[in-house]
Parts: structure tokens; sequence; C-alpha cells
């Protein structure tokens, strides 16, 4: 009797995001069968002071000195809190919402008196976590492999500061001369070469189902590094280009100050997180999953998985080229080296490490590939040598990387409750 | 002409190389089904393990394995020059190391655990990514930062037959590969031992059911494989030095070749290795040296395009 009442919604804890929406039957089977329960205003109360405390806490300090303990254990409580309700009830939904807006807020806030090498490394975090995002949606929702984010981001980068320097260049002899357009204004041309490109490589690598996607991408990246190197003319090299943040604002903003641009790349992250939440939960998004669980089947129910995948793998990499925009700003030095497979390496490692096919993961991984990997530069490149050995050793023991372990954790968590 | 000839030759001495290792590449897809992205790291860990083992002096050796633990970096002073009997001894020391770390250690830790029968292979191709990064790491990290050279065995001697300069090293690869690859070639067809093993490769079921230990002899592949890597490694490292991030751009070329040459075939591998070698030299020598390794790589994407099973492959079915 029990056991039956608790199929459904273990199921559904165990396919464990936000993402993972109980396909229509279902859904409707639980309205009927399952109360999804009322609001109880102590927790929501209880969550909204935990979250409130650890967006507001890190305020008007240098970092989190002298508070680092009581934040600590607010951020394990309010993760405590989601492990323990049901996410399928609406107190579950309204956890989760609360510490969504908790993180959102967080991000928001943290730069108040913070310095601005702090807010350097904040800034890349948020950029290169828009990059992982991107992947994620090519590999964790197409589920196909993509080596060439590194080279996206280049490609992104140099059309970006290339269209913006108003100089000219000389590409195969020919001198061209190049506009100078305002800065938000190249980063959707970016992103549209990026996405062009993309299909290009695609489209010949999708034709049959395999790593080929893995193969031409890491052999495009190598092409790219190429040209990056050695078109003198265009992109002056192995020198890089020196770029300036000082002559340009957004909506009036003075772009100058490392404070004010860590929002333009929090902003992009936000976008492309909004992006793929939208393609994840609109029919696209379904027909991905589909091809991802068994591409036969799904392609025999009448679904064109090649172009699907490719769209996938398009909006992945125009993610990437519109980070690569605002990564020139963020540096404000552009070199091909930046752009080597090394790079895209780390960007793989992060949004396998965070969690393959979630929201969460990629946010997790790009703060391992910036945040920590800047905490522990005390080791010298040690660390580097402990993320490869880090990741082999999750593939064995938990595939589904870090934020995908929580769900694991939630929903075996839930079922001891339950029983 | 002598140009070209002289270019042709050292890219067929390059294209021999690539072909060991695109062999050791496609014996482990056939018989495992294991796609090796850290196969570059491969070669370049038995490199580094021969210059380490074989030279004389006591205090170079092996770093501390233990200390993974934060900047430990044992500046090894690894000699310029070696006797060549150093260098094959260092090379006979390795081979039971390689078989032991990239044949045994590799299949039993993560081949076993992440293939299973029928299912996904990115699980695979995520951790040797993630293995790739590891060895190249440490590498760097314990050993040494800086190319070491590494003295060829067949010494550095030059002839001039008509006019086209051809180095002993060179030749010798070219007939140190042939005679590997014919070793080879008569172990897998004409051996009870090798056929049991294509037996597996083609298919594990049948094989199965005739009595043939299926898991000894994909155990035989990973070992063979090791051994080709190492002599990848002792062949390939005079021209391109001792280096901890020679693996990138050696994988990519060994898996280039395999992948033009047809995955599935051991000699679609062979014939592949030498065409990559031969249109990078070509291309380096015509086109741009700085665009030397772009014309094997364009030559990638178009037979993906055209030819997915590779030139000299069969197609396969699918099944669903």
């Amino acid at each position: 009797m029990a056991e039956s009442v608790n199929v459904p919604q273990s199921k559904a804890a165990d396919g464990s995001d936000a993402l993972d929406q109980p396909d229509f039957e279902n859904r409707r089977d639980k309205i009927a069968i399952v109360d999804r329960g009322r609001l109880s205003p102590s927790l929501i109360a209880l969550v909204s002071m935990l979250g409130a405390a650890v967006a507001v806490m890190p305020v008007g300090r240098a970092g989190f000195d002298g508070v680092i303990g009581l934040w600590f254990l607010s951020v394990l409580l309010l993760v405590g809190v989601n492990v323990a309700v049901p996410l399928d009830t609406r107190n579950g939904q309204m956890v989760r919402w609360i510490s969504t807006a908790t993180f959102v807020a967080f991000m928001m806030l943290f730069p108040i008196g913070k310095s601005g090498a702090t807010m350097t490394d904040f800034g890349l975090f948020a950029i290169f976590g828009a990059v992982v995002v991107g992947m994620n949606l090519t590999q964790g929702f197409a589920g196909q492999v993509s080596l060439a984010p590194a080279a996206f981001l280049g490609i992104g980068s140099y059309t970006s500061v290339l269209l913006d320097m108003g100089e000219e260049v000389t590409v195969a002899g020919v001198t061209v001369d190049l506009p100078d357009l305002p800065f938000l204004a190249t980063i959707p041309i970016a992103i549209v070469v990026c996405m062009l490109l993309s299909v290009l490589i695609g489209f010949p690598a999708l034709r049959v189902r395999g790593p080929w996607l893995a193969f031409v991408t890491l052999a495009f990246s190598l092409l790219v590094f190429l040209v990056l190197n050695n078109e003198d003319g265009l992109t002056r090299g192995s020198r890089g280009i020196r770029v300036l943040r000082n002559d340009f604002e957004i909506f009036g903003i003075d772009m100058l100050p490392t404070h004010n641009f860590y929002y333009a790349g929090l902003f992009y992250l936000f976008f492309s997180l909004t992006v793929v939440w939208w393609i994840v939960r609109s029919p696209w998004g379904r027909a991905l999953k589909a091809i991802r669980d068994n591409s036969g089947r799904a392609s025999s129910l009448g679904v064109d998985v090649r172009n699907y995948t490719l769209l996938g793998f398009a909006v992945g990499s125009g993610l990437a080229g519109g980070a690569g925009a605002l990564y020139a700003r963020q540096v404000e030095y552009i070199e091909p080296r930046s752009y080597f497979v090394n790079q895209t390496i780390d960007f793989f490692l992060a949004t396998v490490a965070g969690g393959l096919g979630t929201l969460a993961g990629p946010l997790i991984g790009g703060s391992l590939i910036t945040l920590v990997a800047d905490y522990l530069r005390f080791t010298g490149d040690w660390y580097r040598v402990w993320f490869g050995l880090f990741v082999m050793v999750m593939m064995v023991v938990a595939p589904e990387g870090l934020a995908g372990s929580f769900n694991r954790f939630r929903a075996w968590v839930q079922k001891r409750v339950d029983s | 002409m002598e140009q070209f000839l002289q270019v042709t030759i050292s890219g067929l001495a390059t294209g021999a190389i690539f072909a060991i290792s695109a062999v050791g590449f496609a014996l482990l897809w056939q018989t495992a089904g294991a796609v090796n992205f850290a196969h570059g790291e491969f070669i370049m860990v038995p490199a580094v393990l021969i210059l380490a083992l074989g030279t004389q002096e006591p205090t170079v050796g092996i770093p501390d394995f233990i200390p993974l633990i934060g900047g430990a970096n044992i500046g090894v002073a690894l000699p310029s020059a070696g006797l060549p009997w150093g260098l094959l001894i260092g090379f006979a020391l390795t081979i039971p190391i390689a078989i032991f770390l990239l044949g045994y250690l590799f299949k039993v830790s993560l081949v076993d655990r992440l293939l299973q029968p029928g299912g996904d292979d990115i699980p695979l191709v995520i951790a040797t990514i993630g293995l790739g990064l590891f060895l190249r790491e440490y590498v760097h990290e314990a050993w040494f930062a800086t190319p070491q050279p590494f003295p060829s065995v067949f010494g550095n001697g030059f002839w001039r037959p008509g006019g086209v300069a051809i180095s002993a090293d060179d030749i010798g690869i070219i007939v140190a590969c042939t005679i590997v690859i014919g070793a080879l070639q008569f172990f897998i067809k004409r051996t009870y031992l090798g056929r049991q093993m294509e037996a597996a490769a083609q298919n594990a079921e049948t094989a199965r059911v005739l009595g043939i230990p299926v898991n000894r002899m994909v155990l035989l592949t990973f070992a063979i494989n090791a051994v080709l890597v190492t002599i990848a490694g002792l062949l390939v490292s005079p021209a391109i030095n001792a280096r901890w991030d020679a693996g990138i751009n050696l994988g990519l070329l060994a898996f280039t070749a395999a992948i033009i040459g047809g995955f599935n075939q051991v000699r679609g591998a062979l014939y592949g290795g030498f065409l990559v070698g031969v249109i990078q030299n070509w291309s380096g020598a015509y086109l741009s040296t700085l665009y030397r390794d772009a014309g094997p790589l364009l030559l990638l994407i178009l037979v993906i395009l055209v030819r997915p099973q590779g030139l000299f492959g069969r197609a396969e079915e699918r099944r669903i």
C-alpha cells in the first residue's frame, strides 16, 4: 500500500531536478492521487531568513572574514532543507524558488565592499560559468561531446575585439578596413558567427552517431589555434592584442571598474541559464532528452535527431562565443594561447564534474575552474593533477557529477524518510 | 624533385610512427570498444620513462610517486646525450612498466568499470580525457617542465645518394616500424593466439561460445597497445624532444590517422598513419610551415563528411 504511493514520488525525486519535469501523463496522475500539500508558513519563514542571511552576510566585508563559519552553517542548513523537503510538494517548490532567489541575490550583492582582485575572479566565474552552461546543453542535453568551447571562446573574443577596434587588417594579402562597432553590438555578432561555424562543422560530424563530433571539434580547435597564431595581419599572432575597457559604457554605466564589469558577466550568465532553461522546458528540450536517452528510438518516433542535436551544439557554441566577447574585456589582453586545447579540457572537465543535464551543475563546475582553482593556486599547478584524478575517480564512482550526486543523495534521504 | 623525395621520405618516417600508434588505437577500439583520448599521453609517458631509466647517472630517476601533495618538484637533471645502449636498456625496462601501467592498470581500473557491453562510450571518453590531463600535468609538475633532448637510437648520420638528403633516423624508423608492423600482422594472421585475438575482436559472443578466453584476449590487446606506444615514444621523441605536452598533438594525429584510414581495420589505421605523415610533411613543405598540421586535420573533416567509415574501412551496421 505504502509502496504504491511511494513509487511515483521517489521516481520524480530520483529524476531529480527542476528540468526533469514529469511527463504529461504522470503529472495528471499526480494531481489526481498525490496531495501536493499546503504551504507551511513557518518553514517558508525559516528558509527565507536563511536565504537572506546567506545573501547579506558577506556584504560590505573584504571577504567572508569573521562570518565564514556562520555563513557556511547557513548554506549547509539551506542545502539541508532542500534535501529534506520533497520537491513535488508545494513546500518543495517554494523552497527551491527561495534557494534560487538566494543565489541570485548573493551574486548581486556580493561585490559590495570587495576588492578588485576578488571581483576579477568572480567576473571570470560568471563568464566561464556561461561557457560551461553552453557546454552542458551540448553534452548533458544533446548528448554530444564538443571539444571546441575554447576555440569558440577565442572566435568570439577576436570577432568582438576586431570589430570594436576600427583598424585595418590584412588577411591573405587583402587589406580590409574594419568598422568600429559599439561593444554591445559585437556580442550578438560573436554569438551568430560561432553558431554558424558550429553548424558548418557539426553538420558533417553528426551524420553518424558516435564520438565523431569530439574528434572533429578537437581538430577544429587546433585549426583555430593555428589560424589565430599564424595570421599575423589579422590577429597579431602570438603577440596578442591589448584590449582596453575604458572606452565604453553600457546603458550609461561606465564599464571600467571591475565591479561594474562583473555585473555584465553576471547578466550574461543569467541570460545563458535562462536560454538553456527555456530550451529544456520546450518541446525541443523534450526531443533532445529523448535523443540522449535512446537516439534510435527517438528517430523511429519521428524526431529529427541530426537537426535537433545540431541546434543544441550550435546554441552551446554560440553561448561560448558571446562569453568570449566578455572574456576579452575581462582579462583586457587576448592571445591565442588562452584558447588552446588546455582551456577546452578545463571547460570539459568542469562540465562533467559539475553534473551533466542539470542547471546547477555548470555553476558548480564553473566555480571549480575559476574560484576553487584560484583558491588552490598555492599548490602550484598540482591542483590540475588532482582535478584529472578527481574526474577519473568520479566517472567510476558517481558518473552523474556533483549536482547529480546531490540529487541522488536527496532521493536516498527521502526514501529513508518515507519508509 | 630532390626536395619532393626528401620531404616524402621524412613524411613516411613520421607516418610510420603514426601508423604504429594508430594501430594501437584501432586495436583497442576493435577488441574492447574503447576510445582512448589519452592516447597521446600514452606515447609521451613511455618516452619520459625511457629517458629516466636509460641514463647511467644514479640520481636520475623516478620522481616521488607518493607525495602528490603540494609542489614537491624534483629537479631531475637529464643528460643531454646518452649512449644508445643506455637508451635501449631504458626501453627494455620501460616495456614491462608500460604493459602494467598503460595496459593492465588502465584496463582494470577504467575500461572494465566504465564500458558496459552495449552501453554508452561517453563515460570512458570523459575518463580518458581526465586521465590525459592527469598524466600531462603529473609529468609537468613532478618531472620537468622544459623539453628535454632525446637521443636517437639510430644516430645522427646523413646520406646523400643523388643529392637527396636522407637521415639515418628516418631510414631506421621506417625499417623498425615495418618490422614491428610485419611482426604484428604475422602474429594476428598466422599464430593461434593471434587468430583467437582477432576472433574475440570480431565477435566476442561467438568467440566465447567457441571457448576462446575473450577477456584474456582483450587484456592481450591492451598489452600489445602498451608495447606499440612504447616503441612509438622511443622513435618519435628524437624529433620532438621529450616534453610533457607532446601528447595533445601526437594523440590527435594518431586518431586522425585511425579515422582517415578506417577505425575498424588494422590495415586502415596503418595506411592512414602513412597518409597522415606524408600529407603533414607535404603541407609543411609546400603550403606553409606554420600550417603543418592543418593538412591532416582538414582531411579528417573531409573524410568524416564523405566517408565516415574511413578510406579503407568497412561500413558497420548499428543495432538499436
